[in-house]
């Protein structure tokens, strides 16, 4: 009696709970910065928490949009497995580094690199995106239709810091130094001749 | 050699200068009489965090079976209705996105897809492919009538969807008539950002 009881409340949860409810898997990201300012020249690098709160494990891959994808250092979008019921205060840390180049022209007097200075008249350079933390594919191997991946994402806006300076002449004294030594040189071994 | 005035002479040049470096090195600490200040450190970090997850349905993948009359139009997902009908449940689509209760910010959700093709890259327009969402799931919501065409880039559906809550979503394909015959698959990918900053690329 007690067992076809049993059976028959195990029957009506599987018919009244629908496919899916049960088990769940996914992602999630944490973030603590929107804009970062940078140097240029310089890497800089960003911490992301990533973490699943449900009740499956799942394999994520953090990766940066399009607009950010030309200063990311390295590869980004390497598959972290996180176990099922990380929270978001035990999210892993993924540190996420940006190089950007010199993005700013020095005006020169002689070609590109004497007698320089830096107005910071260019407008400000910034790099907007987003960092996505997304699931790999699932679902839909061969039949018709879709497999289907979700992501979850933060925006992030890299500022490039321009860095004021006046002309630079040192190395016009250095050479005007190094002249009048070498004719004073010259001059006094002439003279002792 | 130096003489005895010119080296006092020197000596007292040193110590005036020294005095007078001194002087104005610290003039902003004397002009202020007695007083005293204090430097607080002051910081406040502001963390924000999301996550979501799929149905079991959705995470499946989105089928549409074998349509064999063509033209199809608005074909339904197989999981667009549950055929189960009892008091609980009545006809409601199995797909859904959940807003995790783990998250500080209300999410807007986006929708992308690949091009739908077969691997020899016949390909049905994801002009013909279409989805609903609604934060309602019933045998009327999400409604055809509400639907988006699929896109290569994403469009927002439902937006500023508490934590804890679901998304409900319903999926139909059109298919032209002398569609080439063949499997036609690609991948649709959700994403949930933080409301009112927009979807991305």
């Amino acid at each position: 009696m007690g067992i076809m009881k049993l059976a028959a409340i195990v029957l009506l949860c599987l018919l009244v709970v629908p496919q899916g409810v049960l088990a769940a898997k996914g992602v999630g990201i944490v973030w603590s910065t929107q804009t970062e300012a940078v140097a240029e020249n310089a890497r800089h690098c960003v911490t992301y928490g990533i973490y699943n709160p449900w009740d499956e494990d799942v394999t994520a891959m953090l990766s940066v949009s399009s607009a950010l994808r030309p200063v990311v250092v390295g590869e980004e979008s390497i598959p972290t497995f996180l176990p099922a019921e990380t929270m978001h205060e035990d999210a892993k840390q993924i540190n996420l580094c940006f190089y950007v180049p010199k993005v700013y022209t020095d005006d020169c007097l002689v070609g590109n690199f004497l007698f320089c200075e830096q107005t910071c008249s260019e407008p400000e350079v910034r790099y907007d995106g987003e960092v996505i933390v997304m699931e790999a594919p699932s679902g839909s191997g061969g039949a018709m239709g879709s497999s289907t991946s979700m992501g979850v994402s933060a925006p992030l806006t890299l500022r490039v810091v321009c860095n004021k300076y006046p002309r630079d002449y040192t190395p016009l004294v250095v050479g005007v130094i190094v002249v009048i030594g070498a004719g004073g040189y010259y001059y006094f071994r002439k003279r002792k001749k | 050699m130096w003489g005895k005035r010119e080296l006092y002479g020197i000596i007292i040049a040193i110590v005036l200068l020294q005095a007078s470096f001194v002087l104005w090195s610290s003039s902003d600490k004397i002009t202020g009489g007695q007083t005293s200040t204090e430097e607080i450190y002051s910081e406040a970090q502001i963390q924000k965090y999301i996550s979501i997850s799929m149905s079991g349905n959705l995470s499946a993948g989105i089928e549409f079976g074998t349509i064999t009359a063509l033209p199809a139009t608005n074909a339904n997902a197989t999981k667009n209705y549950n055929s189960t009908v009892n008091d609980n449940w009545y006809n409601e689509t199995l797909y859904w996105i959940n807003v995790s209760s783990d998250s500080s910010v209300n999410a807007d959700l986006c929708v992308k897809a690949d091009p739908l093709t077969t691997s020899g890259l016949d390909e049905i327009g994801l002009g013909n492919y279409t989805w609903a969402d609604n934060v309602t799931n019933n045998e009327t919501w999400p409604s055809i009538s509400d639907a988006h065409q699929m896109t290569t880039s994403y469009v927002v559906g439902s937006m500023n969807i508490v934590p804890g809550n679901n998304d409900y979503y319903r999926f139909w394909l059109s298919v032209p008539g002398g569609q080439a015959a063949g499997t036609y698959n690609n991948t649709v990918y959700f994403k949930a950002v933080e409301n009112g900053i927009g979807c991305g690329l």
